[in-house]
């Protein structure tokens, strides 16, 4: 019985994202035009990472914005100064505050395009590998150092533009969904170098990992899912595991991100997903505004 | 006297999330703000500049 539960929660998952996925990438011209949607509603945010240079993408990555802001001539001065160009920042912050503070990593588990592209590279029958948990600390990096750090301080030229760092340096939706069809459809207009080849080399590694390994990137180097997991610890929705938990570890087992929830109802990694509650042979996991007794 | 440990875990989040839940609204309330905030003291087009323009260093040529 719960093994049909956790099969319908699977199709609906699943459902869910690719509407996700298609909401997101309604210019499905671009792809064969080689050329980026420039309409008005690139303004609003995806609650997920995906590229705004993907040919198909209507919607701007939160992480690609926060970056571009942060990086501008003088952000700080500007900022200080209450400029329009700089105040732009709380709507982003406000963003992912907001979809983390509402469910946690909820939209890693339900929405996010490159978490459902991982889903579907680790559906390719292939030699597992095991997650090393000492890694998992490495998406704070990114988040703090990659996203916030290196954008908002460093500046190669005094007064000058900062980087994208994250973009730049790792992203793999970047130079998967944008970058290798952008250069592909091209005809040569795009100057290759060391950046790309570097990107390349690294997205195609957290690729192949996420063939051996569910979900890696989102466990290991997202600064999305680092920010929504901290925020999950006040969100709104929390998962629950009642008293009537027997231990068994069925959770565990069915857990895309590895972790135990019933040893840590609050986790920081737990992207909401839901497969524990379905598979939980005596209902003991839920989610709720409330805590239940 | 040493704490009884059972099957059940010792630990459910019931009690600590309960006693938040003001806490938990009132900062979601604040990022719902920050981000309406954002968008109308903020200017848009700097997201959209960015938006609406080959990214090169996310597609690994700038």
């Amino acid at each position: 019985m719960h093994r049909n539960r956790l099969t319908r929660h699977s199709v609906l998952r699943k459902t869910v994202q690719f509407a996700s996925l298609l909401a997101t990438n309604l210019h499905l011209s671009g792809w064969v035009s080689g050329s980026i949607f420039t309409g008005a509603s690139k303004v609003a945010m995806i609650p997920g990472l995906h590229c705004y240079s993907c040919p198909s993408s209507v919607l701007a990555c939160p992480v690609g914005s926060l970056q571009s802001i942060l990086a501008a001539p003088g952000f700080w001065g500007i900022l200080a100064s209450g400029r329009a160009d700089a105040l732009i920042v709380f709507a982003v912050v406000g963003f992912i505050a907001t979809v983390g503070l509402i469910a946690g990593r909820f939209a890693c588990g339900w929405l996010c395009p490159f978490g459902l592209l991982q889903d579907l590279l680790y559906k390719i029958p292939f030699p597992r590998m095991s997650f090393n948990d000492s890694l998992r600390p490495a998406k704070y990096v990114m988040l703090l150092l990659f996203v916030f750090g290196l954008p908002a301080f460093l500046r190669p030229v005094a007064g000058g533009t900062g980087d994208p760092w994250f973009c730049k340096a790792v992203c793999p939706a970047g130079t998967s969904l944008a970058g290798w069809p952008l250069v592909s459809t091209s005809d040569g207009a795009f100057q290759i170098g060391f950046l790309f080849w570097w990107k390349s080399a690294v997205a195609f590694v957290i690729l192949l990992w996420a063939v051996t390994v569910e979900r890696p990137f989102c466990k290991a180097l997202c600064p999305l899912g680092a920010a929504w997991g901290v925020l999950g610890k006040v969100s709104v929705f929390q998962m629950h595991v009642s008293d009537a938990c027997i231990s068994c570890g069925k959770c565990g087992e069915v857990c895309p991100m590895g972790i135990e929830i019933y040893k840590n109802p609050g986790s920081a990694e737990c992207i909401r997903c839901g497969r524990c509650e379905k598979v939980c042979p005596v209902d003991a996991i839920s989610h709720s505004i409330k805590a239940k007794s | 006297m040493g704490r009884q440990w059972t099957a059940n875990p010792p630990f459910t989040s019931s009690n600590l999330v309960a006693a938040s839940i003001p806490f938990r609204v009132f900062l979601l309330v604040t990022a719902v703000l920050m981000l309406v905030a954002g968008y109308v003291f903020g200017n848009p087009a700097a997201i959209l500049s960015k938006a609406i323009n080959i990214c090169l260093e996310c597609i690994g040529i700038g």
